[in-house]
């Protein structure tokens, strides 16, 4: 029989075990993260040099360093300048942008709303920023005028969508349930005055709604991008500050209040946060379904529930899987650009249904 | 491409010799109650001998041809999308029920049968899946024509001007069509392609009212956009890709760089800036800037040589036979130097529209103007 002496011993190595266990399990997840930007940047990196013009490596790359580090002046506006500088670059760091504030906003959202389905689009802001758009698109009718006619519509519709789901649940002590059945149902309301815009519009118009919503890249530029890129690194970062308090509301509302989380604050804050991401991101691109639904699936599959690394990694997946779908669309029958929105499902759904055949647990 | 411009050719001489065959038609019962026609999608159709009241559905040219051949006071209804093209030119549009809504292309069946129509006359597209024949066939005949480009359009006009009893005012109409059709064609029908300047038509952003990229435009399916870029003398850089309306990339058209560049400006795009209602050309002029600051156009031939034309979309591919002859001043104003598209564009509406409507004191419908 072991003495005391030893059972202690015993526990301490199997204290030990598991604590490198711990930490080793946590630089995978780590290096899961570090790895992923050089990934993403070696994406971008090839993805600027793909298009349907016909310009070398050489002159892509000349470009860019010309305008990096000697500054605007030293470029003369040439083919390769607008084509790799104004057109390619802008479109594929707004790929870049617009799948990371996805893939954080929708791991954030999954884990907030305590649903596996739920994407950065539950509150409704799609169905919203589309009928913001119709209303522009179809009748003239718009917030702001000029080149914001559009955007500005789909950005304030969008806003006001998410805080009346915000506002009603915050009266039910912002419980999951309630935001998704009000997300829900104002994604329906939406939908249905959206179509009945659609039912009075002439076709061509109503056609050019609908090609909005689908979601596309190409519509930016520069200044659209540093918007977006303002607004997402700002969220993305308030994201990751709150991901530690995901990660013990994960453990129920109970617990995490025994803990001393601020459990409705929390969920109203990161809601707003991804609202606010989303809604902008979605005024400039349309609507770009799947990568905010399927990111932090494949990186839960991959690196666990942990969301102090699922929040950043679920936007570079998402980043990495937007630019790719992207480069996709605007090489594979170029000249000819196809909807992004339908090629990120194309190219991620056999990826996707692979990984979930192969998983053994659920999705909680 | 040749090929079908000297067929193009040959139709209209053999229109203005009053031979061509109305293909497709037959009369049955001994009667003559009734006529059977082939429509444009090949059906076999059997309409009234005497059609009395008709309802236009669709878009563009539909009502526009049955008014030009005298048959407008048979239409009964009609549709949202054509009361709004026409309401300008032909204002008794207006009070004429509309029994479908453009967008969706439903019909109110209930009533198209209240209304006591004999015919519906749709186009392809609007007929879609056939659900508009499944629900008013047979007791309402519905009859598919095509008549939004060259291809088929004599063809088209001659079966509508029988079916409608309006044989001799159908041929006084395709006579008008033919001179002027022809005097563009007999020009341009000999360009060498190297004559012929490489053209970039397009109507705006694909997905939304912005300008784009990417730039939707026509491809090789399309029934009109290339064809009559074609038959102006021009070759539209779209001309071999696939689809019929499709979205271009930007870099494609700095890679082709087009001679000219043909923006066609629509109502729907919630740009007043052009058509019937604008009368000032000061929006279109703002808007023209814009375009030529392009990314994709800024170092274009045509930007450089000036050759950025806005032409009103209506006229462009609604009233396209006109609109041809826009196309034919713009691309070759050496060759046409006697050539007056407004003149032409007003002669369709006071002769065969029997509209008041003065285009050369209102409305803009080309910039700059020639």
């Amino acid at each position: 029989m072991a003495s005391s002496t030893e059972r202690i011993d015993a526990l301490r190595n199997q204290n030990r075990r598991l604590k490198e266990a711990y930490q080793r399990q946590r630089l995978r997840k780590r290096l899961f993260v570090i790895v992923l930007v050089p990934i993403v940047l070696a994406l971008i990196g090839s993805a600027i040099s793909f298009g349907s013009a016909d310009i070398s490596f050489f002159d892509v790359y000349r470009v860019i360093f010309t305008r990096v580090f000697a500054g605007d002046s030293a470029e003369p506006v040439t083919r390769a300048h607008i084509i790799v500088w104004r057109l390619r670059l802008p479109r594929v760091m707004m790929g870049v942008i617009a799948g990371i504030a996805l893939g954080s906003s929708g791991a954030v959202m999954q884990v907030v709303l305590r649903n596996p389905l739920a994407d950065p689009y539950m509150l409704g802001i799609s169905s919203a920023a589309a009928f913001g758009a119709s209303l522009a698109i179809v009748l003239g009718i718009g917030v702001f005028g000029g080149t914001y006619l559009v955007i500005g519509n789909a950005f304030v519709f969008s806003l006001v969508s998410s805080g009346l789901i915000l506002a009603l649940s915050a009266r039910r002590n912002a419980s999951p349930e309630v935001m998704l059945l009000t997300g829900l149902a104002l994604l329906f309301f939406f939908q249905a005055i959206t179509t009945i815009i659609q039912y009075f519009g002439e076709s061509d118009a109503v056609r050019a709604a609908v090609f909005w919503a689908v979601g596309d890249l190409g519509r930016v530029d520069w200044t659209m991008v540093a918007i977006c890129a303002a607004v997402v690194v700002v969220g993305a970062s308030l994201l990751i500050w709150k991901s530690g308090d995901l990660n013990v509301m994960s453990t129920g509302d109970a617990s995490a209040k025994s803990l001393g989380i601020n459990v409705g604050g929390t969920r109203v804050f990161t809601m707003i946060v991804c609202t606010v991401m989303v809604a902008t991101i979605v005024s400039f691109t349309g609507t770009i379904g799947f990568v905010g639904l399927v990111a932090p699936h494949l990186v839960r599959m991959m690196i666990g529930a942990d969301n102090r690394i699922l929040v950043p990694a679920s936007g570079l997946v998402g980043a990495l899987l937007l630019v790719l779908a992207d480069t996709v669309a605007r090489t594979i029958v170029s000249p000819v650009i196809l909807p992004v929105g339908a090629v990120t499902a194309f190219l991620g759904v056999p990826l996707f249904v692979y990984l979930i055949m192969r998983r053994k647990g659920g999705f909680a | 491409m040749r090929l079908s411009r000297g067929i193009t050719v040959l139709m209209f001489v053999l229109a203005l010799a009053g031979q061509l065959p109305a293909e497709g038609m037959q009369e049955v019962g001994s009667d003559q109650e009734t006529i059977t026609v082939t429509d444009f999608l090949g059906r076999e159709v059997v309409v009234p001998a005497n059609v009395e009241r008709v309802a236009t559905l669709g878009t563009f040219m539909n009502y526009g041809i049955v008014v030009a051949i005298g048959a407008k006071d048979m239409i009964v209804g009609t549709s949202t999308v054509l009361a709004g093209m026409y309401a300008s030119t032909v204002p008794d549009i207006m009070s004429l029920p509309t029994v479908a809504v453009s967008g969706m292309g439903d019909v109110d069946y209930e009533q198209v049968f209240e209304l006591g129509v004999d015919l519906v006359i749709v186009d392809p597209t609007t007929f879609g899946d056939g659900t508009i024949a499944t629900n008013l066939e047979p007791e309402i005949a519905v009859y598919v024509a095509d008549v939004r480009g060259p291809a088929e359009f004599v063809e088209e006009v001659s079966k509508l001007g029988l079916i409608l009893n309006r044989e001799d005012e159908a041929a006084t109409f395709l006579q008008w069509y033919q001179e002027h059709m022809d005097s563009v064609i007999s020009v341009t029908d000999s360009l060498v392609d190297e004559d012929r300047p490489k053209v970039f038509s397009y109507y705006g952003g694909e997905w939304g009212v912005a300008e784009g990229p990417p730039f939707g435009t026509y491809g090789s399916a399309s029934t009109t956009g290339n064809s009559i870029l074609d038959l102006a003398g021009g070759q539209s850089i779209t001309v071999n890709l696939p689809g019929e309306f499709i979205a271009l990339d930007a870099e494609s058209v700095i890679e082709q760089d087009p001679d000219f560049i043909i923006r066609e400006v629509y109502s729907w795009n919630n740009l007043p800036i052009m058509g019937f209602g604008i009368d000032d050309t000061a929006a279109a002029s703002n808007h023209r800037d814009v375009i030529m600051g392009q990314d994709a156009f800024l170092l274009s031939t045509a930007v450089q040589n000036d050759e950025l034309h806005l032409l009103y979309g209506d006229v462009a591919q609604g009233f396209w036979f006109v609109g041809l002859t826009f196309y034919a001043k713009m691309l070759h104003p050496d060759l046409f130097p006697d050539l007056d598209p407004e003149a032409i564009f007003q002669d369709f509406l006071t002769k065969f529209l029997e509209s008041d409507y003065d285009v050369s004191a209102n409305g803009v419908f080309v910039y700059p103007a020639f």
